[in-house]
């Protein structure tokens, strides 16, 4: 039997899930250690081996694929443990990266600090060299100052080298050439050049970007060396892959490489689980959300695709262009504490408790109210089955923290008051909701909600309810839904050309031509990393706008429409588009800013197995009956509780109704109705509001 | 105070209130999104000058997404004109633009157009939305609406009276034409009012949809509501500077050519939770395009506000109720309180950043533990000409040369760059690929000036040098020299911290001929051919604390980031530093600093 692994690693737990050629699954759950985060890793293959009744070594040499999200490049940048860069600019040019176009990220409270760069001024070191924008080269490349830059470096013991020159993305020869000499001065460094990262027009962005993966690059190698000498040693052969921003996967080499495109790595997982998880159903435009203890993260998959953006900021403020998933991420978890300011304002987090000391309810000494405690009060959750019953949940200590720290200060019963922070989370979350569909042009109506974490079933209706969303998908495997997305990925790498052309002028065989050399390198590179050709794919776009706006809209280009009688086409979608995202359209001309080829590597995914037709009737599972609080019925009403582990194909539960599993508890209001799909997923269905 | 927080008491229930707030502040954003997506004058975009608000049908101001600080209390005005001017006319479908400042105070200045539209709910006209932006030109006698040549405010651009362009929903093209064929640039202004325009129906969607959510009686509560909340949070910080009366005042200093200045001065009263700012004794209004309007006085004092008493102010509060504890006075005909036909165009930066040294200089005495000390000032070019590149024209600030270095505050240094402070850091330096493309320019150098930081506890921010060279052959370059005067004296230090130096603008003429600071401010208008060269150095900012109190670590690391000289570590901060090895002698470093404390008290 072969088996293919998909691994998570999550703050407190890392998560793995098995799948055989059969499609059967098997889940582990492993606490994370997040000081080699490879530890977890292989522990989390002992247990997966152990469900098998293998060792360890049985069961390697029969892994045939291992996709890995980490988190080790974003914890390297949160926790300021990257490594020390020196950086190579054009001279005259040193503190781009500490100006960061002139940005602030908040406008009125001076007291926030400008954040340090990740390479301090005394690493910048300044070169003589310069293009013009039209390639007439202003000043040589001084290769004596690079050498001497290196033996600086040396002397301080810089650990990554970035090189970013000014117009390098489309005259690269000076800052392939400078890569080329500190690679051969400091050959054991970590050495990165803008043109290999992400040769786009926009300085700014571009050298931010390579200076991240400088930052991070040591930190990532090691930790894949390391990892990938452990794998060997057990006896595994097979390709082991890393999830990437973009939700594609890549070779370790890649990965050492790129190691900045593994920066959203963790969360780019969850719209190709949610693709997974529902594509058997027909349903191919949703929206995946995964509310966990401290943060909720929503992105949208539209026609099978999951939406992409083109910049971000790590940690709020170092910037970050590079195609990646959208995902957008808001404060609001379970932990999320509720407080009145001074003037009787209510306000729900993004302070949160974190597992420890955790809501008020986990009794581990503290006094502030949750969305958990709402939770529990409300009737959400059973405090006796949290996890299981791993963790006890005491609603006495909830109901007192919120009596004490909202109700009464407030002058309301503490049951208005676990409703209002409800209400007040709910809201937060349908806000990020809007965020990813309405704000992009989107209606949520038309999307399935499919729903993740140990908190997200638990809410999930509500949000539905508040967004018009009449469909909801929530996976078995809810709990562990951003490992499943790394093992059904393909490899992906993405490749760019800027140009700045009025589309009105444009050549139609110049545009091929610049296509086709982008495939070329796609090309190579999957070879690389041992892709036949037949299982290669590319999906081609451009970034448009109207002449002279600012921001632009990424088209997608379809490989006929590279022709004399195509550019009408993409422009026309460009119109559209327009107008979708922003309400109007207009009869100026249009540009193309960057052309942007992905290149694929598709890989086998596993079956999921399908199950047969047990009954519709689920009465048998119902274990107990309490009292939950629903607002369409106006508070509590006594609400039947069904053994959601038991739960068998075809079951149907209609609302009021708990489902409670291990993992996660499901709520389901009046009027909805769910029912156990043949793959043993919960598909709920909502009532049409008005 | 503490009487004040007993009486508030809101009667929105406590969940409604914190998610209108939300819902309001999101309708804003999102118009405001729209706006920056789609924009197309580079000072709309690069410098994000406009701003998004929701109001009660008379202008009282709800919520806003605002980009560029300074205008954030700008649109009351227009919109107060507006309702008057068509009082008893205003119909569903109505949209209505406006510019000048002295047709009922509507405009703060020329170039901010201010697009004002009644959102109706069930026939009654229940929110007003106003965006007002800066535009590309305005027409008048030089492009882009800074034109330091004005004799009157006709010659500044084209003034527009609360006019309807919008009638039921039906564009009054005529209307539009007359507009539009006295700005230069007509095409981009068309699709940038079009863009105004649609940014606002995505907001009166919204606010009706959340209306028929919620029912009328509980959003207007909520609106009293919130407007209370906010009163009481801003009076409970006007409550902790200890009363009496402070003075702040900046000399009086000539931009331009006409060499006509007066004095910006300003009394501030605080009794209580109560504060007047008095502008009465300011100077008249001059023949230099620098004079404010009142809205431009009001909206520069509301964001001195918010910076320093409101900075905790969440972005959903920020509304009307927070200034009820205000009251402003002017005088009509003085500098900070235009009256027609007096010049404008530069008001919002120049006279704007003296609004705000002002009032900064009366809180500090009063807190200086909440003040911001003062930014460096920005005179700034306004290049134009023909880019033969692209066979079109091109027009605009030099942004790269606006960097000046942001003031401190207590416990914390000034940001390098990130100025001027109407923008505090709303504004986007182009990179250089991007100016390069935009104009037929190569930079030299674009880089932070060492020193130029004002010594303090906590440091002043470093300007920039911002040097290019004119590569536009045949075709010249006009330049402009804008803003403020290279001489500009930043204020408020604070609790002992120093004051930037000076700006320098100078200029290199390919025969070699120097232009030096004195020339560009007597000239203010040159013609550059490839191979001259522009030279700025930008200031930093002002300091906080006294500097033989810095943290020597962070003296040590400025050194050694060579923001700060081994000669300032020595003279301004008494650290005594090994110029090889970095290391500090702590001793004598110790001893240089008590010995100098003793001689500054002597």
């Amino acid at each position: 039997m072969k088996y293919v692994v998909g691994i998570d690693i999550g703050g407190t737990f890392t998560d793995l899930i098995s799948i055989d050629q059969g499609g059967e699954s098997k889940v582990v759950k492993t606490p994370s250690t997040p000081k080699d985060p490879g530890v977890a890793v292989m522990d989390g293959l002992a247990k997966i081996a152990k469900e098998y009744g293998k060792s360890l070594e049985e069961f390697m040499p029969d892994l045939e694929r291992l996709s890995h999200g980490t988190t080790v490049s974003t914890n390297t940048v949160l926790t300021w443990t990257g490594a020390k860069v020196g950086l190579l600019c054009t001279k005259g040019f040193r503190d781009e990266l500490e100006i960061r176009f002139g940005t602030r990220e908040n406008v009125y409270d001076y007291r926030v600090a400008q954040p340090p760069a990740l390479s301090p001024r005394y690493l910048r070191m300044p070169i003589e060299e310069r293009y013009k924008w039209n390639g007439e080269e202003v000043a040589p490349l001084n290769e004596d100052e690079v050498r001497k830059a290196c033996k600086y470096f040396k002397e301080q013991g810089v650990e990554a080298v970035a090189v970013c020159f000014l117009w390098s993305f489309r005259y690269p020869a000076h800052e392939n050439r400078a890569a080329e000499i500190v690679r051969e001065e400091l050959p054991d460094i970590y050495v990165t050049a803008s043109t290999e990262v992400q040769p786009e027009v926009r300085e700014y962005w571009r050298m931010s970007t390579t200076v991240l993966n400088a930052y991070v690059g040591p930190a990532l190698s090691r930790y894949m060396k390391h990892l990938v000498g452990e794998m060997d040693n057990t006896g595994f052969e097979g390709t082991m892959l890393i999830t990437q921003s973009n939700a594609g996967v890549m070779s370790p080499d890649m990965a050492c490489q790129q190691a900045v495109r593994t920066l959203l790595s963790g969360p780019a997982g969850g719209p190709r689980a949610g693709i997974f998880f529902t594509r058997r159903l027909g349903i191919d435009d949703l929206i995946t959300i995964d509310m966990g203890g401290t943060s909720f993260d929503v992105s949208l998959v539209k026609a099978g695709q999951p939406m992409m953006s083109l910049q971000s900021a790590v940690g709020g403020v170092y910037h970050l262009r590079l195609p990646q998933i959208d995902v957008h991420t808001i404060g609001s978890g379970g932990g999320s504490i509720a407080w009145i300011d001074q003037f009787g304002a209510l306000h729900v987090g993004p302070q949160a408790a974190g597992a420890d000391p955790g809501p008020a309810c986990y009794d581990k000494g503290s006094p502030e109210p949750t969305i958990t405690d709402a939770d529990v009060v409300l009737g959400y959750l059973n405090p006796d089955y949290f996890i299981g019953g791993e963790i006890k949940l005491h609603r006495d200590l909830a109901e007192k923290s919120i009596k004490e720290k909202i109700a009464d200060p407030l002058g309301m019963s503490m049951i208005e008051a676990a409703r209002a922070i409800k209400v007040i989370s709910d809201h937060a979350m349908v806000d990020g909701v809007s965020t990813v569909s309405v704000r992009r042009g989107e209606d949520p109506r038309k999307y399935t909600l499919v729903v993740a974490g140990g908190a997200g079933p638990v809410h999930a209706a509500s949000l539905a309810r508040e967004l018009h969303i009449t469909k909801l998908v929530i996976p078995k495997m809810s709990s562990i839904f951003c490992a499943v997305g790394g093992l059904i990925a393909d490899l992906r790498h993405d490749f760019v050309t800027s140009t700045i052309s009025r589309t009105s002028l444009l050549d139609p065989a110049w545009l091929h031509a610049a296509y086709e050399e982008m495939k070329e390198k796609g090309d190579s590179v999957l070879e690389s990393e041992g892709i036949p050709e037949g299982l290669r794919y590319f999906v081609i776009s451009a970034d448009m706008r109207y002449e002279s706006q600012y921001h632009e809209i990424e088209i997608p280009i379809e490989e006929e429409e590279l022709s004399k009688e195509g550019i009408p086409v993409i422009v026309e979608k460009f119109h559209r588009r327009h107008e979708e995202l922003y309400a109007y359209r207009d009869v100026t001309d249009t540009e193309m800013i960057n052309l942007r080829v992905a290149a694929f590597g598709r890989v086998t995914t596993p079956r999921r197995v399908e199950m047969p037709f047990v009954s519709k009737d689920a009465s048998k599972y119902i274990k107990t009956t309490r009292d939950v609080y629903f607002e369409d019925d106006g508070g509590f009403i006594p609400t039947p509780i069904y053994d959601g582990n038991a739960l068998e194909v075809g079951n149907i539960v209609e609302g009021p109704a708990i489902l409670e599993q291990k993992t996660t508890t499901t709520v389901i209001p009046t009027g909805a109705r769910a029912e156990v799909t043949s793959f043993g997923d919960f598909l709920v269905e909502l009532p049409e509001r008005l | 105070m503490t009487n004040e927080k007993k009486e508030l008491k809101l009667k929105t229930s406590p969940a409604d209130f914190e998610v209108l707030a939300s819902s309001f502040y999101t309708a804003a954003r999102e118009m405001g999104i729209n706006i920056e997506r789609t924009a197309r004058a580079p000072v709309f975009f690069s410098a994000h000058d406009y701003v998004v608000t929701i109001n009660k049908p008379n202008g009282d101001l709800i919520t806003l997404a605002e980009y560029i600080p300074v205008l954030v209390g700008a649109t009351p005005f227009a919109i107060r004109a507006v309702m008057e001017y068509y009082k008893g006319d205003i119909h569903e479908g109505d949209i209505f633009l406006c510019n000048d400042p002295y047709t009922l105070a509507g405009g703060n200045q020329l170039a901010d157009w201010c697009v004002v539209v009644p959102v109706f709910y069930q026939g009654e006209h229940m929110f007003t939305i106003a965006i007002k932006a800066h535009q590309a030109d305005t027409g008048g006698g030089v492009p882009g609406g800074y034109n330091p040549n004005a004799m009157d405010i006709w010659g500044e651009g084209l003034r527009i009276p609360p006019m309807r362009i919008v009638e039921r929903g039906v564009e009054r093209s005529d209307v539009w034409d007359l507009i539009l064929t006295n700005i230069r640039l007509e095409e981009m202004q068309r699709s940038d009012l079009h863009c105004m325009i649609a940014a606002t129906v995505v907001g009166s969607r919204r606010l009706v949809g959340l209306v028929d959510m919620w029912g009328k009686e509980v959003v207007e509560t909520y609106i009293d509501d919130v407007f209370n909340y906010s009163e009481a949070r801003m009076r409970e910080q006007v409550a902790r500077i200890p009363d009496g009366t402070y003075h702040g005042e900046v000399k009086p200093l000539s931009p331009g050519r006409y060499n006509d200045a007066s004095i910006v001065r300003c009394d501030m009263v605080v009794k209580g939770s109560d504060m007047t700012l008095d502008f009465t004794q300011c100077g008249p209004q001059v023949k230099e395009y620098v004079n404010s309007t009142l809205a431009n006085t009001y909206s520069s004092a509301y964001l001195t506000l918010l910076i320093s008493l409101g900075k905790e102010m969440n972005r959903e509060y920020r509304n009307s109720g927070c200034f009820r504890m205000l009251t402003i006075l002017t005088k009509e005909g003085t500098i900070l309180h235009a009256a027609k036909p007096a010049t404008e165009g530069n008001d919002t930066n120049f006279t704007a950043a003296q609004v705000i040294d002002v009032i900064e200089t009366c809180l500090a005495q009063g807190l200086p533990e909440e003040t911001p000390a003062g930014w460096g000032h920005i005179p700034y070019w306004t290049i134009s000409g023909m880019d033969l590149r692209r066979g079109r024209g091109y027009g605009g600030p030099d942004f790269n040369g606006t960097c000046s270095g942001a003031g401190a505050i207590w416990g914390t240094d000034g940001w390098h760059t990130g100025a001027p402070q109407i923008c505090s850091g709303t504004l986007w330096y182009p990179e250089i690929e991007v100016a390069e493309s935009v104009y037929p320019i190569v930079w030299e150098r674009w880089e932070l000036v060492p020193d130029s930081g004002a010594p303090g506890r906590w440091r002043g921010g470093c300007g920039v040098y911002d040097q290019w060279v004119a590569d536009s052959d045949p075709e010249p370059i006009n330049l402009a020299y804008c803003a403020d005067p290279y001489d500009y004296e930043v204020k408020p230090a604070i609790a002992g911290g120093k004051m930037p130096g000076k700006n320098s603008k100078r200029l290199l003429m390919k025969d070699g001929h120097w232009e030096s600071n004195e020339d560009t401010r007597r000239v203010s208008l040159y013609q550059l051919h490839s191979g001259d060269r522009v030279f700025d150095e930008d200031q930093g900012g002002c300091g906080v604390g006294d500097p033989l109190d810095r943290d020597i670590e962070a003296v040590k690391r400025d050194v050694r980031d060579e923001l700060v000289s081994m000669k300032s570590a020595l003279n301004d901060y008494g650290v005594i530093i090994d110029p090889v090895t970095f290391v500090v002698d702590v001793k004598a470093t110790n001893a240089l600093r008590k010995e100098m404390k003793s001689k500054a008290k002597a």
